[in-house]
């Protein structure tokens, strides 16, 4: 009797062996897919990039021998400065220097001479001109982005809710479904952060229509009913919107679902979304 | 002569070495699109998703774990990808029916030096396998390609798609039966039909 059960498994056994073999000989025949050359560059490019960039970042990140190289020159320096000291070896004066025949003019010669008067300084480098062009540089930006684009993020954004939604609604208890939902919104944010250090920078230029907002002065829709704002001003306004919807979004995802596994995901956006929430216009 | 393991060609990639990474993406590339392609038929989503994944083992390389399997990683992340896009295409979507190619040109490709009738036969094959494994359970068939395109064994695939070992093992065993009886009835039908044309054909030159 158990010889007989030993038999059949052994049977059936040898049937699943064949049927695989059979199976994968087929499988292996038509395995034969192009890949297009593009992709493949892309990847490679990628790949390649992501090194580069790898190294440039680690030179900048200076591994602990360079920093004993720095310290070690310091220490040098200060040695052969002592040196000269010691020997009474004083740096040329200047005015005897002027006296000299064939001099150079004074101002360019500074640097030799030990002033330090002429040589810049680091927080002087970013002059007022400096930021007068960071900030006309983001003006360029926004008006770039026209109406289309404008569109655009709000159609993504549209999408991004629909998908809060179905998640909230759903009660889905799914980490994938959340997880799509979450990454789309980390993609939206990067927006918003890059849409939000561009306002940041208009109200650097003096650009009154938010503090109008904000202090209740004037409408955001009766502005935009009114037709009186400018390109730029609208899109902020979308972008205001935008950001408001998806903080209540998150919110109500986040009520409805009992089982928010992704919770510490989310958390970082529900806290920086609703620290710029309480401080928004209300905008009705 | 040994190859070189992927995980050392991974980690010659992490130090620097970017030759590593072209063999290693040499290596495992076909598997990959081809493990995605047999799930998804829209090229410009497989292209993208093939993409990603690429993407994802360059800037995750640092975190790879060295005493994992490079191929389990992979495609990990590849189902990963996958199960992502399904997902999000449901949640916004509900119903997306993705229109099945029937560009069998890869398989003209695979038969170019044979003779006419072990061309006409691999041809035949290769599109039963074809319309046999869209028929396939997707988690058999998920089970299915990743035997086939890693070669992995049964217990490193219950982990790349969270299953238990026994769950995997009748996943695979029901595959490859499926896919064997569905294989013969395909190529049956078809050398029914090819015997009918035959015989239309004969008949219609007798007539004439």
């Amino acid at each position: 009797m158990i010889d007989n059960d030993k038999n059949q498994e052994n049977n059936a056994d040898a049937a699943a062996n064949n049927e695989e073999t059979f199976v994968s000989k087929i499988y292996t025949q038509s395995k034969n897919i192009h890949i297009h050359e593009r992709i493949d560059a892309a990847v490679l490019s990628h790949a390649k990039t992501h090194l580069a960039t790898k190294t440039v970042i680690n030179k900048k990140t200076a591994p602990l021998w360079r920093k004993w190289q720095f310290s070690s020159s310091i220490a040098a320096s200060v040695l052969v400065v002592s040196v000269i000291y010691m020997l009474n070896l004083t740096p040329i004066n200047t005015e005897e220097y002027a006296s000299m025949p064939n001099a150079i003019p004074l101002q360019e010669t500074s640097l030799i001479s030990g002033e330090s008067e002429t040589i810049p300084q680091a927080n002087t480098l970013k002059s007022a001109p400096e930021k007068r062009m960071a900030q006309e540089q983001a003006l360029a930006r926004v008006s770039d982005l026209n109406a289309s684009k404008r569109r655009e993020i709000i159609q993504t954004e549209n999408e991004r809710r629909r998908v809060l939604t179905e998640v909230s609604n759903a009660n889905v208890n799914s980490d994938e479904a959340i997880y799509a939902g979450a990454r789309d919104i980390e993609q939206l944010d990067a927006i918003i952060e890059e849409l939000d250090i561009i306002e940041k920078e208009l109200r650097l230029n003096k650009v009154q229509i938010f503090d109008q907002i904000e202090k209740g002065e004037v409408s955001a829709n009766s502005l935009r009913n009114d037709n009186k704002l400018s390109e730029q001003q609208r899109y902020l306004l979308d972008y205001k919107n935008i950001q408001k919807s998806l903080f209540e979004g998150l919110k109500q995802a986040k009520q409805n679902n009992k089982n928010w596994k992704l919770e510490e995901k989310f958390k970082p956006y529900l806290l920086s979304f609703q620290i710029k929430h309480l401080n928004e216009p209300n905008i009705d | 002569m040994k190859q070189t393991s992927d995980e050392s060609l991974l980690a010659q990639y992490i130090e620097g070495d970017f030759t590593a990474f072209e063999s290693l993406y040499k290596r495992h590339k076909g598997g990959v699109f081809r493990y995605l392609s047999r799930q998804l038929h829209n090229n410009n989503v497989i292209e993208d998703l093939f993409q990603e994944v690429w993407s994802k083992v360059i800037t995750q390389a640092d975190s790879f774990n060295a005493n994992a399997k490079f191929s389990t990683w992979l495609y990990t992340i590849a189902r990963h990808k996958l199960i992502d896009h399904v997902r999000h295409m449901k949640v916004i979507s509900n119903v997306m029916e993705e229109t099945q190619s029937d560009d069998l040109n890869a398989v003209d490709n695979a038969v170019d030096d044979a003779t006419p009738e072990s061309v006409h036969q691999q041809f035949a094959q290769a599109k039963a396998i074809e319309n046999c494994m869209q028929k396939l359970p997707v988690h058999q068939l998920d089970c299915f390609l990743l035997r086939e395109e890693t070669g992995l064994p049964v217990k490193d695939i219950a982990n790349i798609v969270n299953a238990g070992l026994e769950a995997t093992k009748s996943r695979l065993r029901n595959a490859y039966h499926s896919l064997k009886i569905c294989i013969d009835m395909k190529l049956s039908e078809n050398r029914a039909q090819s015997s009918v044309v035959i015989e239309s054909g004969v008949n219609g030159a007798e007539t004439k």
